[in-house]
């Protein structure tokens, strides 16, 4: 159903958008069969270090060629293959059977950590021991790399969507495209072979967070400058135009917004595709809410008092964080709150129904739920063409932060969905409090007097953040840096999981945004 | 079993299990149901039992005569019913979409089964009114008397006549409606009927009761026996199975011990077939229901064999029968006859090094043998004359780290005994480990074990 009267006119623009933009999407951002994966070396040889010719060339101003270092030396995605070589890795494979060498059994391990996918060749083993090389997020580069045709500059006067569909490069500036492809492995995708089963769990796999791209991405060691960091390069206008770049946008948090919609799809499509396709007595628990089932059992239970949605007790329900974001691109989407209402009633329907088809009976109904998700699949593309079509400004950031604020007041939330809030809160809160200018300064002291205050914003917001204990409850750091063990952050982590109390961050968050607030 | 099992779950029932569940079950047929051919014979209710001078005296020393004043004073059963009533029943009803409790026939079947319809009501003759609902009519005895001992339409008056009832043999008694609860099966039977849950009668206490905040279910026929205050006084020679033990080796709360995992088990087996896929509340419940912890005990006794991530079934009723059935011939010992001094050194022997090789260390596996063992434990120590020195020793040595297992296995200081073994961590593991390898060793040291 693609409800709601819009205006002519906004119909017609949402139509445009929508067909450059459903093309410039890869559905599962997957090259065509003809790209080959190039290997890491092939990357390094530019991106490693800028040479002269580079900098007289000019590159230097639209790709700071240091990409290739910083992933090597900072980035964990680097370290992904390695991860398997370690003690926790090899006693997984030891509990699963699974020797790294052997080609088929290995493939469930290295469809994620070292990008391996379904059906595809196998990386070469030098490539593969490189882990989650460029390649995997920006797209196999056999065509675009080799020859050089992306050094050109009038590369970047193309289309994201033909430097994708006719040369296999992925747009990853895309919020929707970048949360896809993180998505990917992040929640997992069966077409990829990326899933990680219950059973690997159960092996000693730790546990994944929820995914907020924007927040992930902003932990992560950065390779990358905002277009609004760059100064001026060659093509600036038309590159500006073709990747229908906006001043005033907030491009943080539009990617708070259309990544909250991507999570609820990504898991829908897991669990649709479990459902239809699993073979045993009921779908992979993974596809579930762990800690619908991993909790003690008490008498004095907050699940008990917070009742199960009006479904039956007893019947695990997918994970709830994933949903937890999707009203602000519907919000957004909408003209005004009593469209909002509108659609955001259907929405919650459509959402109902997919979790009474999963309390039908224990693990869920396996001729419903494909036909639910589907129906909130269609819905969810509907309010993301929607949602992009319309400039995010300091507005719209306020106007999302109050609704987290207060959709925070009206529910219990667990702890994966209230990490969730708090990541896409602490991202809207610091763009409600910075005004972009209508048109991008290029001068240099311009440009640093934006980021100054942008790092201004910053530092209030985390501050905010800190005191309010909402940082160390729900343990908002990631493990990003290259020095962060990821199972040595687990017992802490699973601690706050299990002393996590949803009164508490009902009453914090509230307040947290109060003190944030731009008056 | 009707629907087949799921490949990934360990079934595996042996052969020979079945045979003496089906011999157990074929013992108990026309003990208690009613046959077919004649309708079901009708409750009169427990007012017909109270009399002073019958069953309902203030005696203090022995429960004979005071049968029904220790039922309704002590006895939890008399409260089944007013249990629906309550605010934490008014509110597992609310989350399972019930209007109460207290008209819900699923909730009735147990907890006041006599009476569940105007119907029912009009058909029987209670000396007590039942309390008409929205819904119809219930019994508010709850468990009551006859729900145990039989409705006794037919028997109320020939047992009134004490001599001649003596004089008649319990095959007529039981053709009128009685039933024979000194037979340890048949008692069995009654309380798992509810304890545990009956598929033919559709009583379950579900995944789904459960997660709605109804406790779970986890029967053991000889700590209950032992916990509910008894109305009658506990004579060995009571129970036919007991009373034809021939070497004077009265192995009581073993054989109840016995009795009641063989009863359990063949419950449990038909309640895990009804349903496919298999109800949630068969499985092991702390094997999901744990916080996911790091470092977690549980990879760390990881069996080799066990497929990871795949729930344990049946490890409340089903842990103890594969060990039985190889230490001692069940069907025998059911059929024949109590089980003999070797029998229970023999068991006690066998349960020793399973304690000390409990491979699926859970909490609901360790509790079973615990229990096993203390109900051997007892009976030797209550034999100790008819023990060889060394066993003495070791009975004694047994009792002793029991007694320190028992408090590693108890929840966590909580007043409700509902919540779950939250500390049941590596380190408890480790120590009731210890104790069991310390029974181990107290009983390899025997003359008896030795012998063999």
């Amino acid at each position: 159903m693609r409800g709601g009267p819009h205006a002519p006119a906004a119909w017609i623009a949402i139509c445009i958008a929508a067909l450059c933009v459903v093309s410039a999407w890869p559905p599962q951002a997957r090259a065509a069969p003809p790209f080959e994966r190039l290997g890491v070396e092939s990357c390094q040889g530019c991106h490693q270090q800028p040479s002269e010719l580079y900098s007289e060339k000019r590159t230097t101003e639209f790709v700071s060629l240091t990409e290739s270092a910083v992933w090597s030396r900072d980035d964990k995605h680097a370290q992904a293959y390695r991860l398997l070589e370690t003690d926790l890795g090899q006693r997984i494979c030891k509990a699963l059977q699974i020797d790294l060498q052997d080609g088929t059994s290995s493939q469930q391990c290295l469809s994620c950590h070292a990008d391996w996918r379904k059906e595809a060749p196998k990386p070469k083993p030098f490539d593969l021991k490189q882990g989650v090389t460029c390649e995997a997020c920006h797209g196999v580069a056999s065509n675009w790399a080799n020859p050089t045709l992306h050094q050109q500059a009038e590369w970047r006067v193309l289309k994201p969507a033909d430097k994708f569909t006719k040369h296999g490069m992925i747009d990853i500036r895309d919020p929707v495209t970048r949360a896809r492809v993180c998505n990917s492995c992040h929640i997992g995708d069966r077409e990829q072979g990326k899933f990680i089963t219950h059973e690997m769990y159960a092996a000693g796999h730790p546990p994944l967070p929820p995914i907020e791209p924007e927040t992930f991405a902003d932990q992560m060691p950065r390779h990358w400058r905002s277009l609004i960091e760059k100064p001026d390069f060659e093509h600036r206008a038309v590159y500006e135009q073709v990747n229908g770049f906006r001043a005033s946008d907030h491009v943080r948090s539009r990617g708070v917004m259309l990544g909250g919609v991507e999570a609820l799809r990504s898991s829908m499509r897991l669990l649709a595709e479990e459902v239809a396709t699993g073979k045993g007595p009921w779908p992979d628990f993974a596809v579930f809410d762990c800690t619908a089932c991993h909790h003690e059992l008490t008498s004095k239970s907050w699940r008990l008092e917070r009742g199960y949605g009006g479904h039956p007790p007893g019947r695990p329900p997918m994970p709830a964080w994933s949903a937890v974001l999707v009203p602000l691109a519907i919000r957004h989407a909408a003209g005004d709150d009593a469209e909002f209402t509108k659609s955001h009633a259907e929405f919650r329907a459509k959402l109902k129904a997919v979790h009474a088809a999963i309390a039908r009976r224990p693990f869920g109904d396996a001729q419903l739920i494909p036909e639910a998700a589907n129906e909130l699949l269609t819905l969810l593309d509907t309010v993301e063409q929607a949602a992009l079509a319309k400039p995010v400004d300091t507005d719209a950031a306020r106007r999302s932060l109050a609704m987290l604020a207060n959709a925070a007041t009206e529910n219990h939330y667990d702890f994966d969905s209230s990490r969730q809030l708090a990541w896409a809160a602490r991202v809207l809160a610091i763009d409600a409090g910075l005004v972009l200018p209508e048109k991008l300064p290029l001068t240099q002291p311009a440009i640093e007097q934006l980021i100054s205050a942008a790092k201004d914003r910053r530092r209030i917001v985390d501050e905010v953040f800190a005191a309010s204990k909402i940082d160390e409850a729900l343990r908002l750091r990631l493990p990003a840096r290259r020095c962060d063990s990821i199972p040595g952050t687990l017992p802490a982590l699973l601690r706050a999981q299990s002393e996590f109390d949803p009164k508490w961050f009902r009453l914090t968050l509230r307040d947290t945004w109060l003190k944030v607030t731009v008056k | 079993m009707k629907p087949a099992p799921p490949s990934r779950i360990a079934f595996g029932v042996p052969c020979p299990w079945l045979i003496a569940a089906a011999s157990i079950a074929f013992a108990c047929a026309g003990t208690g149901e009613a046959d077919e051919t004649r309708p079901p014979f009708r409750y009169v209710g427990s007012a017909t039992c109270s009399a002073g001078g019958c069953h309902g005296g203030a005696g203090s020393k022995e429960p004979r005569g005071s049968e029904f004043s220790i039922w309704t004073q002590q006895d939890v059963h008399a409260r089944a019913f007013s249990r629906l009533l309550d605010e934490p029943s008014k509110r597992i009803a609310q989350r399972l979409g019930f209007d109460a409790a207290h008209e819900a026939e699923r909730c009735l079947k147990c907890h006041s089964p006599q009476i569940s319809s105007r119907e029912m009501a009009a058909r029987h003759r209670l000396a007590t009114r039942p309390m008409t609902t929205r819904k119809g009519m219930v019994c508010t005895e709850g468990v009551n008397c006859e729900q145990c001992h039989g409705p006794a339409e037919e028997w109320l008056e020939p047992h009134k006549e004490t001599t001649r009832w003596k004089s008649t043999s319990m095959a007529d008694r039981e053709s009128l409606g009685f039933r024979d609860t000194r037979s340890l099966v048949t008692r069995a039977k009654l309380c798992a009927d509810c304890h545990v849950g009956s598929a033919e009668s559709g009583r379950a206490v579900d995944h789904d009761l459960i997660a709605a905040g109804h406790p779970r279910l986890r029967f053991e026929f000889n700590s209950y026996l032992a916990n509910m205050p008894a109305h009658w006084t506990p004579r060995a020679d009571w129970h036919p199975e007991l009373s034809r033990g021939s070497d004077g080796f009265v192995a009581r709360e073993t054989s109840t011990w016995a009795v009641g995992q063989l009863v359990a088990a063949a419950h449990g087996e038909k309640l895990i077939a009804s349903r496919s896929p298999i109800d949630f509340a068969h499985f092991d419940c702390h094997a999901c229901h744990h916080e996911l912890r790091a470092p977690s005990w549980r990879l760390e006794f990881r069996l080799p064999s066990a497929r990871s991530g795949t729930p344990t079934l049946g490890s409340w009723y089903a842990s103890q029968r594969s060990l039985l059935e190889s230490v001692i011939d069940v069907r025998r010992t059911m059929e024949v006859g109590a089980l003999s001094r070797a029998d229970v050194l023999l068991l006690m022997n066998g349960l020793a090094v399973e304690g000390a090789q409990l491979s699926a260390r859970t909490w609901e596996a360790t509790s079973q043998v615990y229990l096993a063992m203390d109900a051997v434990t007892r009976d030797l120590r209550r034999n100790q004359e008819q023990l060889d020195p060394t066993s003495r020793v070791a009975a004694s040595e047994t009792a002793d780290a029991l007694e320190s297992i028992r408090k590693r296995l108890e929840f966590p200081g909580s007043p409700v005994p509902l919540d779950s073994p939250q500390d049941f961590d590596v380190n408890r593991v480790k120590e009731i480990h210890e104790q069991f390898e310390r029974i181990r060793q107290a009983w390899s040291a025997t003359t008896a074990a030795k012998g063999r």
